[in-house]
């Protein structure tokens, strides 16, 4: 009698198959390269640094001093649909913005396309103003609980966007600042990605970033809200 | 006349074994097909993932990091396909262990380092928190182990691999019997 044996593979089989299959994925993953437009990082280095504070008024940049708007310029309503600028300060304590950032318009066109980094107070200040803030951290955690009014936006979000996104870049284009945010501490990057992204793409410069992150502004008792119902 | 025993019929331990080799294999490879999913439709997104591993060079006009974000993908719908269907089933599941172990070691590396897992993007069936830690080692462990089984077993008796095994066995028996009638 013999014996005919099925479904015994060698080693060197399996290997090969193994090799042909990364071979097949590879070749695929190159086709999707080719026929996608290039893909755009943002450079990696030096890590831009806290900007000379001044006092500056965002609603009307030629004023000085502590003149506070009546009513800042709030651009659009919270994600819940509550009016943002209704439950914001009217009387900031200071209006500060860094720079020529906050001076203007975030979707006029700033010479300087990097963004800078706020602090924890300096971002209270820009809220007061009505700035816009925007949440880059996964979207599970943004409606968990956010920055009052804070939209939510990833890089992916700006590489391949969606009817919401471009909601939101016209809510950012008509922003009079905007402050980026994420988890805060070194390795979070997102904020960086979604400035970069935001001017890459859709020329929105001189957005800002709380550097510390969200914890920090709740921890701090800076308004929030959140979770979604 | 020489009788001709092609061992066609798989033993009662290998349809045992079949079960939940079977189970695992359509689980893993669902998992692979939906995670590949999520990266192919933006691979700039997870080359931006990557990259926050801070383990690969990503200055101006390198290639690594679009070279992964276009490739990894890919790996793995490619061999979740094959994994869901058992078609070389033991070469995708080494693939996939190869692979896995590069994700298991790049996730210790940066362990509670406050870098976010983007294997499934926001839609981790297991890790409710998505920074790196405890729960997605234990997750890539369990699907490293799982992949390193098949690897090992095979896709089971439910398998394109086995239908064409028979296949194959079959004609060979239908050779011998020949030979041998005309010998």
């Amino acid at each position: 009698m013999r014996i005919v044996k099925i479904g015994h593979e060698g080693l060197g089989t399996v290997l090969t198959r193994a090799l042909a299959l990364a071979a097949i994925a590879g070749g695929a993953g190159l086709a999707q390269a080719w026929l996608s437009k290039p893909m755009v990082l943002r450079p990696t280095g030096e890590k831009t640094t806290a900007p000379e504070v001044e006092t500056i008024d965002l609603a009307n940049p030629d004023r000085e001093g502590d003149d506070a708007p009546e009513t800042p310029t709030s651009p659009a309503t919270t994600p819940s649909g509550t009016d943002v600028a209704d439950e914001r300060e009217t009387e900031p304590e200071t209006n500060v913005a860094p720079s020529d950032a906050g001076t203007e318009k975030a979707g006029a066109q700033s010479a300087e396309p990097d963004s800078r980094m706020i602090s924890l107070e300096e971002a209270k200040s820009l809220f007061d103003s009505g700035a816009v803030f925007v949440d880059a951290r996964l979207r599970a955690d943004w409606a968990d609980g956010r920055v009052l009014g804070a939209y939510q936006l990833t890089a992916g979000d700006l590489t391949s966007p969606s009817a919401r996104t471009f909601e939101v870049i016209d809510a950012l284009s008509a922003a009079p600042a905007i402050v980026i945010y994420c988890y805060g501490g070194e390795h979070c990057e997102a904020s960086e990605d979604v400035a970069f992204y935001l001017a890459e793409s859709f020329q929105i410069e001189g957005a800002m970033i709380l550097e510390d992150g969200y914890e920090a502004w709740a921890d701090a008792g800076y308004p929030i809200e959140g979770p979604l119902e | 006349m020489r009788t001709v025993d092609a061992s066609l019929r798989p033993s009662g331990w290998r349809i045992a074994e079949s079960i939940p080799l079977t189970l695992l294999r359509l689980a893993l490879g669902g998992l692979m097909i939906f995670a590949a999913v999520i990266k192919i439709d933006d691979p700039t997104a997870f080359a931006i993932a990557i990259r926050s591993y801070g383990l690969i060079e990503s200055e101006n006009g390198s290639f690594v990091l679009p070279l992964l974000a276009y490739t990894i993908p890919w790996i793995e719908l490619v061999t979740g396909v094959c994994l869901v269907l058992g078609a070389w089933g033991r070469g995708a599941a080494f693939l996939l262990a190869a692979m896995l172990a590069a994700f298991t070691l790049a996730n210790y590396l940066v362990i509670d380092d406050n870098v976010r897992c983007s294997c499934f993007g926001d839609k981790d069936p297991f890790c409710k928190d998505p920074i790196i830690g405890r729960c997605q080692m234990i997750r890539d462990g369990v699907m490293l182990g799982v992949a390193l089984l098949l690897a090992w077993r095979g896709a089971g008796v439910w398998s394109v691999d086995h239908a064409l095994s028979r296949l194959r066995a079959s004609s060979a028996a239908h050779t011998l019997d020949r030979d041998d009638d005309e010998a």
